[in-house]
């Protein structure tokens, strides 16, 4: 019983971690940018949220797609305005630009809500549901059910539309994208606007877990722990290495001593860069040149 | 060479590479309609000149003019959009796409308003063109790109350049690892094309012979310099050509000795 209890809520926190997993993947292999940023984007998109719902007094439902559309339009310029101006530039570089703009954003954010935390209600806060002996918060189940909706319409998007089999061909061989024509670049802008939402849906979910507060970007390390378990640069791999993480640290809790908990997703990351460097569902050939 | 209405002209342009000059100052002329070859060595430049015209090196000088007007440093699906597109050296599929989706990502560079509505038959018809040029990629169309063979490859890039339908194709060394039964089956394909539809082709080459019985006028490139200028019959006539390029040793002198042209010429 406890297991299932258990196993229930690590999917449902694993969730979280496979769509943040999931828009650090779909940026990696648009733009070739590991965007340390993600997180805060995912904390400021919490702060947003809060303040159209507690502060402007606006309905959950009505929150969630502003938050959405705002955090992704951001993102989307943010590619524009400033990620686009080092494109060809060795990784390193956009290693430190996204580390440098994570740093803005917190500052920003906590310049502007002030450092303490707060929290907001979503309509399924506080309800519980049976599932045969199994009690689970209707919040998880929701989680789980965004995240398995926003995957599965994100599947059908990259593999059976126009545009989104187009953003796999600029990832397989951009100049070969270019020479056909495909507008790479907006391409690329779109990709990150994507990954914004995602991970702005991410930080609404989580939030009412958690608290809304600064130390949301912290996930962007358990994610980071996701995608090297289930095999970098592979998106069904982040969505495994995320629910599997999740488990992980809910099992921990219990059966392992003292705050393990809270290290765990970072052991597993290690182990499994010494032992397994590819992952579960790394790609087998080398990179592309 | 007589030109009547230039689809393309180039003229003067100069590419470098940081510190490396690439190409010193090109001029050639491509008329619609026409099967156009250049022609050169390892490292004269013919890559480079096909990528400058395509917009994926920016020319340090001089003029590129496509219909008449310049398209000198734009982006590079920009100019694929206005109908001149580049199948790039070494094929360059999209591995992991099908080769139907390969086919597909082409029409991206179609002029405005075709490929957005009704369209659709047009785009069909299209690929039904391609695959009987190349019916190795209809029974192949499910498989991923990557898994073909290289002549394959070859075939899925020129078919992916045909769905955009362009008005002018660049072909950048389309023998490139062929077997010489490939390379021909390809050129004569490249042949067909430009017969049934009027495209107007220019490609690079290393295979001179293969090139120069299948276009219809042709240059020569040397160390980044375009050194020669005629039809494909007058240049395959001329003694060093036919020496350089064609492997056809000139007949013994009168001393008895093998005149070679190579000793006592050069294009500098």
């Amino acid at each position: 019983m406890q297991v299932l209890q258990l196993a229930i809520n690590g999917v449902s926190v694993g969730a979280i971690y496979a769509l943040v997993a999931l828009g650090l993947t779909l940026t990696y292999k648009a733009t070739e940018v590991l965007n340390f940023a993600h997180g805060d984007v995912l904390m400021l998109a919490a702060f947003i949220g809060w303040g159209l719902i507690v502060g402007w007094h606006w309905p959950f439902w009505l929150a969630l797609p502003a938050t959405l559309a705002l955090v992704g339009i951001a993102a989307y310029g943010l590619e524009r305005g400033v990620m686009r101006r080092i494109a060809g530039q060795p990784q390193f570089a956009g290693v430190m630009l996204t580390i440098g703009l994570a740093f803005m954003i917190r500052g920003a954010v906590s310049m502007g809500f002030g450092p303490e935390s707060r929290k907001f209600e979503t309509p399924f806060s506080g309800h519980t549901t049976h599932l045969g002996p199994v009690v689970v918060a209707d919040l998880n189940l929701a989680i789980i059910g965004a995240v398995l909706a926003v995957t599965a319409a994100l599947f059908v998007f990259l593999t059976r539309t126009r545009l989104g089999v187009a953003i796999q061909a600029a990832s397989q061989d951009q100049l070969a994208a270019y020479l056909s024509g495909i507008r790479v670049k907006r391409l690329n802008s779109l990709v990150w606007g994507l990954a914004g939402a995602l991970a702005a849906l991410a930080g609404m979910l989580l939030s009412p877990i958690t608290l809304v507060d600064i130390s949301l970007w912290f996930v962007l390390l358990k994610s980071l722990a996701a995608l090297v378990l289930g095999g970098f640069g592979s998106a069904p791999g982040a969505i495994v290495g995320g629910l599997l993480i999740g488990l992980i640290e809910s099992f921990a809790g219990v059966y392992a001593p003292g705050a393990i908990k809270d290290v765990v997703a970072y052991i597993v990351l290690i182990v499994v860069l010494v032992v397994w460097p590819r992952g579960l569902l790394g790609e087998a050939h080398g990179r592309r040149v | 060479m007589s030109v009547t209405a230039a689809l393309l002209s180039v003229r003067n342009v100069e590419t470098w590479y940081g510190p490396v000059c690439a190409i010193r100052g090109v001029s050639l002329e491509v008329a619609a309609g026409r099967i156009v070859a250049v022609l050169g060595a390892n490292g004269a430049g013919k890559t480079t000149l096909l990528n400058t015209i395509a917009g994926v090196i920016d020319p340090f000088k001089g003029v590129i003019e496509y219909r008449g007007a310049p398209i000198q440093r734009r982006d590079p699906d920009a100019i694929a959009r206005l109908g001149l597109t580049l199948v790039p050296e070494g094929r360059r599929v999209f591995p992991f796409l099908t080769v139907a989706e390969n086919l597909a990502m082409g029409t991206f560079a179609r002029r405005a308003g075709a490929a957005r509505k009704g369209d659709r038959d047009g785009i069909a018809a299209d690929r039904e063109r391609i695959y009987g040029w190349f019916p190795r990629l209809k029974e192949r169309a499910a498989q991923h790109a990557g898994l073909l063979s290289g002549g394959e490859q070859q075939m899925l890039a020129i078919g992916r350049a045909m769905m955009a339908r362009p008005d002018l194709l660049l072909l950048d060394e389309p023998s490139l690892g062929l077997s010489p039964l490939l390379t021909r089956e390809i050129f004569s394909i490249v042949t067909r094309i430009n017969a049934e539809t009027g495209m107007t082709i220019l490609l690079v080459e290393q295979n001179a012979r293969a090139a120069l019985e299948h276009a219809h006028d042709g240059y020569i490139m040397e160390l980044g310099r375009i050194v020669a200028a005629d039809t494909c019959a007058a240049l395959m006539q001329k003694d060093d050509v036919r020496e350089f390029y064609l492997g056809m040793g000139a007949s013994a002198g009168a001393d008895g000795r093998k005149r070679r042209w190579k000793r006592t010429k050069t294009w500098r």
